[in-house]
């Protein structure tokens, strides 16, 4: 004999509940959070050194950078700031509220004004998994493909912000840039698209995006 | 591959509500097109986490509602075979109506059953209620 039990829950309640103790941590703490995910070679952690190297005396800036294994993008990051947590996830392919929480237990939170999530190289499975952050951050690159947001719309959808950078190889490479901007507008009309090249240091709009937010969040 | 990590979260949030000795035999979640969950991969990942749990053969029913969109135009509502379809009217400016569900629905369980070490702890009291009171016993087998 069996007894069914109706339940009605998000799958990933739990995750969720960590997730939302860590917003409430990142608020009493005042610290900006946004989740950045991006195919691997997308130029996350590049983006996050010139961001540090940019903004290094005006805001404290903190990273907790995912990655199936190494400390490679730590030590990167760890070159331009002191709040880096490098977080190896072995199998794992994205990170979860649980392993965050763990990084941030090593982070001085109250010292920082933003903290930047790199997630571990993927544009499918982290968008599932809530961390906790303010904004979600897609990245994608002209060296993957023109046809990338319309194949990840899940990440596309989710997103506060999408980045398109490597602009500067668009000389070189067959790329559609209306035909992105198209499938980015159809999924998300109102997430703003900044195209960027870190490479050639053109990532001005990124920056005001990233100081504008966190005006806005002190000011709330 | 993130089917394991959603399997595995999936059964801890069903433990907290499997009755005590009771073994579950079967989900159903509703998970839409959002979450780019591949069926199959998402059934061997629920296998192998039923089983180090103790619930092998455990069924899981997924159900996958399609994306749905309507017009910002003409107010038209339908399940497209693809997020980015543009409406008949040829509005290509759509709202997402549906397709991001991540649910657990349900969960069936069988009949409880008293594992083995109660079962030596009411067979002890039972040895007692011969000897001492009735009423120990009573509220023991009310326990099980």
């Amino acid at each position: 004999m069996s007894t069914k039990v109706p339940i009605v829950e998000n799958v990933l309640k739990i995750n969720d509940e960590m997730a939302l103790q860590n917003h409430q941590l990142f608020q009493n703490a005042g610290v900006f959070v946004v989740d950045l995910i991006g195919a691997p070679g997308a130029g996350k952690t590049a983006l996050l050194e010139l961001t540090l190297r940019r903004l290094w005396n005006t805001v404290n800036i903190g990273v907790i950078v995912g990655d199936p294994a190494t400390c490679r993008d730590g030590d990167r990051l760890a070159r331009h700031s002191d709040h880096i947590v490098q977080v190896n996830t072995g199998s794992g392919c994205h990170l979860d509220a649980n392993q965050v929480r763990h990084a941030m237990d090593k982070l001085a939170l109250k010292d920082l004004d933003i903290l930047i999530i790199e997630n571990v190289g993927n544009l499918i499975c982290p968008v599932s998994f809530n961390l906790g952050q303010h904004c979600k951050i897609g990245m994608f690159s002209v060296s993957e493909g023109d046809d990338k947001a319309a194949k990840h719309p899940n990440l596309v959808i989710s997103a506060d912000l999408l980045i398109l950078n490597k602009i500067d190889l668009l000389p070189y490479i067959p790329f559609d840039l209306e035909h992105f901007r198209q499938d980015v507008r159809h999924l998300n009309r109102t997430a703003p698209l900044l195209e960027v090249s870190v490479a050639k240091d053109q990532a001005a709009e990124w920056i005001d995006w990233l100081t504008t937010k966190v005006q806005q969040s002190n000011n709330t | 591959m993130h089917e394991v990590s959603i399997a595995q979260s999936l059964i801890e949030l069903i433990r907290r509500y499997v009755p005590a000795h009771c073994r579950l035999l079967r989900a159903t979640v509703r998970i839409g097109p959002m979450h780019a969950l591949e069926p199959e991969a998402m059934r061997l990942a629920w296998t192998i986490a039923t089983t180090e749990v103790g619930w092998a053969g455990a069924k899981l029913d997924i159900e996958s509602p399609p994306w749905r969109l309507r017009c910002a135009a003409c107010g038209r509502c339908w399940a497209p075979g693809r997020v980015d379809e543009a409406c008949t009217c040829g509005c290509t400016n759509v709202e997402i109506m549906g397709g991001d569900e991540f649910q657990l629905d349900s969960i069936e369980v069988d009949t409880p059953v008293v594992p083995d070490r109660q079962k030596r702890v009411t067979s002890n009291r039972t040895r007692l209620h011969n000897t001492e009171t009735g009423a120990r016993h009573e509220h023991q087998s009310s326990n099980c």
